[in-house]
């Protein structure tokens, strides 16, 4: 433990709050915390617990709150009533942040070396900003100047891992990918050399994937250059992956502090405890997932007492009117919690059951594991009962050449977002998808459902090929219902939810007494109360109006539900409640499912068959069980070994690279790029689709993958895996 | 569940109540935006029932008290023919917000059904259309306003529609844009996929998500078509005497700025009042009905 005498930042009973026509917001109120030298701090909490505000009012970005309180405490420097040009020159030189969406966060019109070494200017020379500086025109006095903070620029972006940086340092924003940028804006952090960063949500608008890269950077910087850090998520993997220690945030106050294994293996405070029980644990298949009951508050009163009083479990009356006394709990950990033994003794006494209680098996629900669509070896489908849903040889294709002109001189570019997809659903089964961003599941979506028509290939719903949604029948419309990835995108905000829901109902031609009935009768099914039928979208928690559309998707009781990443962007507690719902209506009303999502986790949880894609095409199937044990395509493997893990004592495997461009679809195997076993023969052929047991990979190795991912115990670091990129 | 259902902030039909509370403190916070929205209630008032507050004509013409200068009797002063300035200025007045309201009404109607087609039609409808916008776009508004007059004939008629036929280009390129990013979002797809005909999903789903801005202009755009009218009356291709059109009773005072100041001060005053009020209201509304202010507001 790097707990000095005098820790690097030092936040003390921090209040930051915001005044509103409607009150005052106390989104931080109370927060102490410590962060030391070379150190990584996690701070977890839902959205709505304080901690991006918390980050925020460290580097001096708390407006338009206010700190009304509290100190901090930067390297012996007091933070919070320093003039702005103190501040000014600490975010210069020692104090660096990253935000969560790097497609906001750089500047569009600059290259992303002008914006590097704009930032390394402003480090060597932190007082001196002229005015045509202001304006951005003489950067640089002589270009021996010029080319040193080049150089510069380029070793940072090799630094964070982006390749060919020279070539690269031209060019702007919108030419990287998701990734890239965010390393960009690491590289730009770290040209002031900082002591600490802030990252707040670094991680969240990537793929897991690209996530293990980054946090692989994180902790690697603090290896070379002892730069604390100072870690803002909502992941309870991310922590566990990366942070030394870990500051549980709720209602602005600090729950629980302390070692990160520590705190993750035994938690103490209930809060936390529940933070953990909502996690999908990759072997619980199927099962009931605990979730942490309310939701966060719109706003915390200013009255005393434990702000989590509300949605805890354990609360006694106590814990409504006097402040929980900090208990520091041996071991550097310090726990809010007024009632800490009574919680132990109870948790202890009904372990076990709380995990398992309600195993949902699927009875009647006899999903055809065996009875495979594949690739054209052998659909061995029963012919008298259609599947619900086919895809056959399905590929989409765009054009993206700009121009007639661009088109005559270099030919057509053509991009394959789907190439040959084939799969069919039977009744009562469910299928998930999942790929990192740009694999071309959404395409998918967007092809079955008829956003899109297919280039090639046929969609059959029910034995019968469909086409787009205008050419299909108000039957075949109302046979497929769909959940979007954004709730608050996928409702009308100027409707009521009654109408949103009444929206499909009206085009089949539902009288008003019946749609008012039915209304009714789903707002019941998704478990919201009837009064909700007349508020408006704004009135709505992110997971209420998930339930909303939920409602909407199956109005019509459709015979196919498609779920386009149904919880991205859901906290924790809330998307343990949307998927144990999604897994009890499916259920109950028998409906057949295909549930897309980047999220394995997610997927294997809910599926009872998994297609992986890459680049379009579908590099595994199988069951869901099978891939999560024993993948036998190395992408699949790639996928489970990139998702950050609580419990696990490994750490996640970083698959090298990202996903190269669909216009210029690597030969072979597509994914021999990044392969960490790929054998000469991947770059010239085409791998054949192989069996493995109940598996389908598309792999020349499939057979030895399979193999090594069961002896791949835990703990053996397997060699062949390089996990650099 | 029950969880999630107690906590929301809001009771049921509070929608309108917050829209109050908006309007209440930007009006509170603002009060520029108080003083458009007052002159332009004054205007409105004056013009409804104004006339039957006057004992005057506006057009008689009563050749015995010209030129009298502002008294009791005529507050205002009377003009060349001896009519009441006053009166002619509350005449005027409806005449002046009658048009304004007409024009901008044509226009935004236009301007939004070209919007709103080309943006959701897109492909070669679109092309088409928003050509159409760009070549009226090149043309100077008032130029082309006055070439149409003058082809027309010079009356009230033809002023209101040259104006309305220059103005909807704008309209039509922040409705495009507009659909183009609302049509994208998920409930527009959702609407599609449960077979909602384009003509619903057009009036449910986009129209009211796009009609904010055009608001906004349009209230900006009532002091400018004022403005206009009043050009086209004084270079006598609108309004012809006597009517008691503001830019008329200009043309006519203007012969005697040196004896008779107030023929040409008062309805100069009243069409700064009146631009004035329209752009200080359209300002106000412009942050009332600010997409960003309005999610931070729901997210709060």
């Amino acid at each position: 433990m790097t707990v000095a005498s005098d820790p690097l930042l030092d936040v003390e009973n921090l209040h930051t709050h915001f005044r509103t026509d409607e009150g005052t917001v106390r989104a931080v109120d109370g927060a102490s915390f410590t962060v030391g030298e070379g150190e990584i701090v996690g701070i977890v909490g839902e959205s709505g617990s304080g901690k991006s505000v918390t980050g925020r009012s460290i580097i001096g970005l708390e407006s338009p709150g206010e700190i009304v309180e509290g100190s901090i405490t930067f390297d012996g420097t007091e933070l919070t009533d320093a003039s702005p040009a103190t501040r000014r020159r600490l975010r210069g030189t020692s104090i660096s942040m990253v935000f969560q969406d790097p497609n906001t966060t750089l500047n569009p019109v600059f290259t992303v070396g002008e914006q590097i070494q704009e930032s390394l200017k402003v480090h060597a020379d932190p007082d001196r900003q002229r005015l045509l500086e202001y304006l951005g025109v003489p950067l640089f006095r002589s270009r021996s100047e010029w080319s040193g903070y080049r150089e510069r620029a380029i070793e940072l972006m090799e630094q964070v891992g982006i390749a060919d940086p020279g070539d690269r340092i031209d060019d702007y924003p919108h030419e990287f990918s998701g990734g890239m940028r965010q390393r960009v804006m690491l590289a730009i952090a770290l040209a002031a050399q900082p002591d600490l960063l802030i990252a707040d949500e670094p991680t969240t608008a990537l793929d897991t994937t690209t996530q293990a890269q980054i946090l692989e950077r994180l902790r690697e910087l603090r290896e070379t250059f002892g730069t604390a850090v100072l870690l803002i998520t909502h992941d309870l993997g991310v922590v566990a992956e990366t942070c030394d220690r870990v500051v549980v945030l709720y209602g602005g106050e600090v729950m629980e502090a302390g070692p990160t294994d520590r705190v993750l293996t035994e938690p103490s405070h209930p809060y936390t405890r529940g933070l953990l029980e909502c996690l999908i644990e990759a072997d619980d298949h199927g099962s009931r997932l605990s979730a942490i009951d309310g939701l966060v508050p719109d706003r915390f009163g200013s009255e005393p007492g434990c702000p989590f009083a509300s949605r805890c479990d354990h609360a006694v009356d106590e814990c409504r009117t006097v402040d929980p006394p900090v208990v520091d709990v041996g071991d550097d950990r310090r726990v809010a919690c007024g009632e800490l033994d009574r919680v132990r003794r109870r948790t202890e006494s009904d372990d076990g059951e709380t995990t398992v209680s309600g195993h949902a098996s699927r009875e009647g629900v006899v999903p055809r594991l065996l009875a495979f669509d594949g690739d054209g070896i052998d659909p061995d489908t029963d012919p008298h009962e259609h599947p619900v849903l086919e895809l056959e040889g399905v590929s989409k294709t765009y054009d993206t050449t700009d121009s007639t002109l661009e088109r005559l001189r270099s030919g057509r570019q053509l991009l394959r977002a789907v190439d040959g997809v084939d799969l069919a659903v039977e009744p009562g089964e469910t299928v998930g998808i999942v790929g990192e961003s740009g694999s071309g599941k959404s395409t998918i979506v967007r092809l079955l459902t008829g956003l899109e028509e297919p280039t090639d290939g046929e969609v059959r719903l029910d034995g019968t090929s469909v086409g787009s949604v205008d050419e299909r029948t108000r039957e075949q419309l109302a046979d497929v219902g769909v959940v979007f990835q954004d709730a608050r995108s996928s409702i009308n905000p100027r409707l009521t939810v009654a109408e949103a829901i009444a929206e499909p109902l009206v085009e089949a031609g539902w009288d008003e007494d019946r749609r008012e009935r039915r209304i009714e009768e789903l707002l019941e099914l998704v478990e919201l109360a009837p009064e909700y039928a007349q508020r408006r979208p704004h009135q709505l928690s992110g997971g209420q109006l998930q339930r909303v559309a939920i409602a909407r998707a199956i109005a019509l009781e459709p015979r196919l539900l498609v779920l386009d990443e149904p919880v991205s962007g859901l906290d924790v507690s809330i998307r343990a409640k949307i998927l144990n719902l999604l897994a009890d209506m499916r259920d109950r009303l028998g409906l057949t499912t295909v549930v897309i999502s980047h999220d394995l986790d997610v997927v294997t949880h809910l599926a009872d068959r998994v297609l992986v894609t890459y680049l379009g095409r579908v590099v595994e199937r199988g069951p869901a069980e099978t891939l999560c044990d024993r993948p036998s395509h190395p992408y699949t493997k790639a996928l489970y070994d990139a998702i950050p893990s609580v419990t696990g004592s490994e750490t996640a495997r970083a698959l090298a690279g990202e996903i190269p461009s669909p216009v210029n679809r690597p030969g072979g195997c597509a994914f021999h790029t990044r392969c960490p076993m790929a054998e000469p023969e991947c770059e010239a052929e085409d791998p054949a689709v192989t069996r493995v047991g109940e598996a389908r990979s598309r792999c020349h190795f499939a057979e030895s993958v399979a193999e090594r991912s069961t002896t791949d115990s835990p703990d053996s670091e397997s060699p062949d895996v390089p996990n650099s990129s | 569940m029950s969880s999630e259902t107690g906590t929301s902030t809001q009771a049921p039909g509070s929608v309108d109540r917050s829209v109050l509370e908006r309007v209440r403190s930007e009006l509170r916070g603002n009060p520029l935006t108080l003083a458009g929205a007052l002159i332009v209630t004054g205007l409105a008032a004056v013009a409804i029932v104004g006339p039957v507050l006057t004992p005057y004509d506006p057009t008689t013409q009563e050749l015995a008290n010209r030129l009298q200068s502002p008294s009791l009797a005529h507050p205002l002063g009377t003009d060349q023919l001896g009519r009441d300035v006053m009166t002619r200025l509350v005449y005027g007045a409806r005449i002046s917000l009658g048009i304004a309201i007409a024009v901008t009404a044509i226009r935004v109607v236009i301007g939004t059904t070209v919007g709103l087609v080309a943006g959701y039609a897109g492909g070669w409808v679109d092309e088409a259309l928003m050509r159409l916008v760009d070549v009226q776009l090149a043309f100077p508004g008032l130029v082309l306003a006055l070439v149409v007059a003058g082809i027309l004939g010079p009356s009230l008629r033809n002023v209101m529609l040259a104006l309305a036929v220059v103005g909807w280009a704008t309209y039509a390129r922040v409705v495009r844009g507009s659909v183009l990013s609302v049509k994208e979002r998920e409930y527009v797809h959702a609407a599609k996929l449960v077979g909602t005909p384009p003509r619903r999903i057009a009036r449910r789903h986009l129209l009211p998500n796009v009609i904010n801005p055009v608001i906004v202009l349009a209230t900006l755009n009532l002091g400018t078509v004022v403005l206009a009218t009043a050009g086209l009356s004084f270079i006598g291709l609108g309004a012809q005497p006597p009517t008691p059109e503001w830019g008329t009773m200009l043309a006519g005072g203007r012969n005697y700025l040196r004896s008779a100041w107030w023929l040409v001060n008062a309805p100069g005053v009243a069409i700064v009042l009146t631009v004035l009020g329209f752009n200080l209201l359209g300002d106000g509304l412009r942050d009332l009905l600010d997409p960003r202010q309005q999610s931070r507001l729901e997210e709060v």
